[in-house]
């Protein structure tokens, strides 16, 4: 079956915006200069209202349809049909630079923009242009929370078995995400989480209240790190991992998957344990060294 | 919103009736004035939008700021346009007496919408400003205009005491209500250190879902101390003083390893480890099932060391409790630990009493094993604490770890003759190692 709905949206998104637009230069045919300039320069407000919203209206019957769950990416699969009518309406208006940065400084904009698109939460939080964020039904952003820039909310998560995994992304109150971060779906950060640059939290992580985890870090899915627990940077935590209220993680650890660490003397065994191994293998490497520059040393 | 709904709903009713009702009145002063003339605006521009605003309020929860807003602004147009119906123009056209007339019900009206909507302070401010520009102001104008000085004063005495007297009262039942909504946040926190977090939270949040029955591979711990009875009796009052720092004790250790303690009984406690746990489902994700199978190894792993742990401490601090109460060096704290499948669901009758309590057979092989420490220190005839592992836990254990192994041939598990052996560790009275696990 061809289809054509991207074509049709686009059309009906970018056309009926130009329309309204230009309207008032066709409609009143102004004669003097005056008149002339100022219906050029409500022009391009009428085209960004009007803009936004037709592409929010279009969207609004698919609200009920952006669900959380795995969906085969079939274009009219009950599901996916309408996800891509509200991925097209939304992509139109966030790829559109210059719109999307006007509409998300103006207030009045800003709250018809996400409120049309199906964002339910609170109101008063920081996204910048090229903060990735859409599915907005499925997205919380709390009071006072802060997207970095480059930072992405992955509401959705394309798999290679032709699937897509939808869940929701909650940021608690006062939570910071850093420059260049990774949410994947499902993932939850309570009130006051700080999450640091380049830092990538897989499927349904959670942190806790106050729970901060340090820059370059990479979290596997379904990790839970502790309320007021301190990651350090550049750490790997592994598959599941449970790490326990106020719980300090050292910079550059190697967690495992499924450890579970409910106590700092948990967390120190770690560390000793990998110090061990790190020594072991110094331990070797010197041997090897010395036996091989014995085995020149015979040969000179 | 909820309560705006309800109040709109009994406006747009009331404001129907209302053109029956008021038509007598309105015919004294103009008797051209018919019941449709003075029903169909009624209807259409009070009665509907209050109807409307009831269904838009009724789903509370979804863009509560916008309704609230709505409210605000659409309350003081929709109460002018009701006096702008056949009220203000016939007092326009020099009947300003009519007013007396119609006084009471419109401050019934402003006083209902403050009062029992109670919004926050920045809300109520805003409706007491729409309802003064809607109102107070164009009617203190129409009277001021057509000289009645009298009423005009009468009028603004009223104003005065009405705003003031239904926005304290507006105001107070809010504070009652964030109290009391504050109160219930207080009360979870301090339910939740009884029940845990699974049940307060479903209980305060209204989420039953949270006590579906479900089945978890999860550790259980059933630890006891051995002569308690006889404890009891020695200690006499004492005992009871014994008894409260020892669950203080078991309580602390428990919950700092990540463990719930399910039931108490007398000196007994039900513990299990990795049940009830807020840890997300992520089996559905494709491509991790090896390293997932890798993490729960790991974590089943480190389950049983916490529950290890666990015991060696609690039995470490009571003997420093024995030391304490001067205690019969016999009595000890014994354990066990099993491992399987347990399933946790809502039991009981909901009009009586109910629990949301564990379920399974490695329930009651649990308990079994902890009775087998009798037979044990009887075998062995050791007064030790002794910490027994069922086959099933035992397969999680790490190699650094020291379990020994005794035949229950000779005198076999009740109930569980299948289990042909246990592993065990004894730990004799002030002679505590620390494990060194891991």
């Amino acid at each position: 079956m061809p289809n054509f709905l991207p074509g049709l949206l686009i059309s009906l998104i970018w056309i009926i915006p130009a329309f309204i637009a230009l309207a008032p230069t066709y409609v009143f045919e102004p004669n003097s200069l005056f008149f002339k300039f100022a219906t050029l320069a409500i022009a391009f407000p009428l085209f960004a209202i009007s803009f936004l919203l037709v592409a929010g209206l279009l969207s609004l019957p698919t609200h009920k349809k952006i669900i959380r769950g795995r969906f085969p990416r079939k274009p009219f699969h009950r599901v996916y049909f309408w996800r891509r009518i509200y991925g097209c309406c939304w992509t139109n208006v966030f790829y559109f630079k210059p719109l999307y940065f006007i509409l998300l400084t103006i207030p009045v904009l800003r709250k018809s923009l996400f409120r049309l698109f199906g964002y339910k939460g609170p109101l008063n939080f920081t996204v910048y242009p090229d903060t990735w964020i859409r599915d907005l039904p499925l997205l919380y952003l709390g009071e006072n929370s802060y997207c970095s820039n480059r930072s992405t909310l992955g509401t959705n998560m394309c798999l290679q078995d032709g699937t897509i995994l939808v869940d929701r992304v909650h940021l608690g109150d006062r939570t910071v995400l850093g420059h260049l971060s990774m949410i994947a779906p499902g993932v939850k950060l309570e009130n006051d989480v700080e999450v640091g640059s380049g830092v990538a939290l897989g499927i349904r992580c959670r942190m806790k209240n106050g729970s901060r985890i340090g820059a370059g870090s990479s979290v596997n899915h379904g990790s839970i790190f502790g309320a007021r627990s301190e990651t350090g940077g550049h750490s790997h935590i592994g598959l599941r991992v449970e790490i326990g209220d106020d719980i300090k993680v050292p910079a550059g650890a190697n967690i495992p998957a499924g450890a579970v660490i409910t106590t700092q003397a948990d967390m120190d065994r770690y560390i000793s344990s990998e110090n061990q191994v790190l020594r072991t293998h110094l331990g070797n490497l010197a041997d090897t060294l010395k036996a091989n520059l014995e085995v020149i040393n015979f040969k000179d | 919103m909820n309560r705006a709904s309800s109040v709109s709903l009994f406006f747009a009713l009331a404001f129907i009736v209302y053109g029956f009702t008021s038509l007598e009145i309105l015919q004294s002063f103009d008797s051209s004035i018919t019941l449709w003339s003075n029903l169909w605006p009624r209807v259409l521009l009070n009665g509907l939008p209050f109807f409307a605003f009831y269904l838009s309020f009724k789903n509370y929860k979804k863009n509560p700021f916008l309704k609230i807003w709505l409210w605000c602004i659409g309350f003081p147009l929709i109460f002018m346009s009701a006096c702008w119906i056949h009220v203000w123009p016939l007092m326009l056209s020099g009947k300003p007496h009519l007013y007396l007339y119609v006084h009471a019900a419109n401050f019934l009206v402003i006083i209902m919408s403050m009062t029992l909507v109670a919004p926050p302070p920045r809300y109520l401010l805003a409706i007491i400003l729409g309802i003064t520009l809607s109102f107070v102001l164009p009617m203190t104008y129409v009277l001021y205009k057509l000289e009645e000085m009298t009423l005009l004063k009468f009028f603004i005495n009223d104003c005065i005491y009405g705003f003031l007297l239904s926005g304290l009262s507006s105001y107070m039942n809010y504070d009652v209500r964030r109290k009391l909504a504050t109160e219930d946040v207080a009360n979870k926190r301090k339910i939740e250190k009884f029940v845990g977090n699974l049940i307060s939270e479903s209980i305060f949040e209204n989420n039953e879902s949270l006590l579906h029955a479900r089945k978890t591979d999860a550790f259980l711990m059933s630890l006891d101390i051995r002569g308690f009875t006889r404890l009891t009796q020695a200690l006499g009052t004492e005992s009871s003083l014994l008894k409260e720092k020892y669950h203080a004790l078991v309580a602390t250790v428990v919950g700092v390893h990540g463990g719930f303690i399910h039931k108490t009984h007398g000196d007994g406690h039900l513990i299990s480890l990795g049940l009830v746990t807020d840890l997300a489902e992520v089996e559905d994700i494709p491509g991790i099932e090896e390293e997932l199978k890798m993490a729960e190894e790991r974590r089943q792993r480190h389950l049983l060391m916490k529950a290890i742990d666990i015991f060696e401490q609690i039995q470490a601090e009571f003997s420093t409790l024995k030391e304490d109460f001067k205690i019969d060096p016999d009595v000890a704290v014994c354990a066990a630990i099993d491992f399987g499948e347990i399933g946790l669901k809502v039991l009981g009758d909901p009009n009586v009493r109910l629990e949301f309590d564990i379920d399974g057979l490695v329930v009651i092989r649990c308990n079994r094993l902890e009775s087998y420490t009798k037979c044990l220190r009887q075998s062995l005839a050791s007064k030790s604490s002794f910490l027994i592992l069922s086959g099933a836990a035992a397969e999680h254990l790490s190699v650094e770890d020291t379990f020994k192994i005794f035949s229950t041939a000779q005198e076999p598990i009740k109930d569980f003759l299948n289990e042909h052996s246990v592993y065990y560790r004894e730990y004799v009275p002030k002679k505590f190692r620390k494990r060194n696990a891991a």
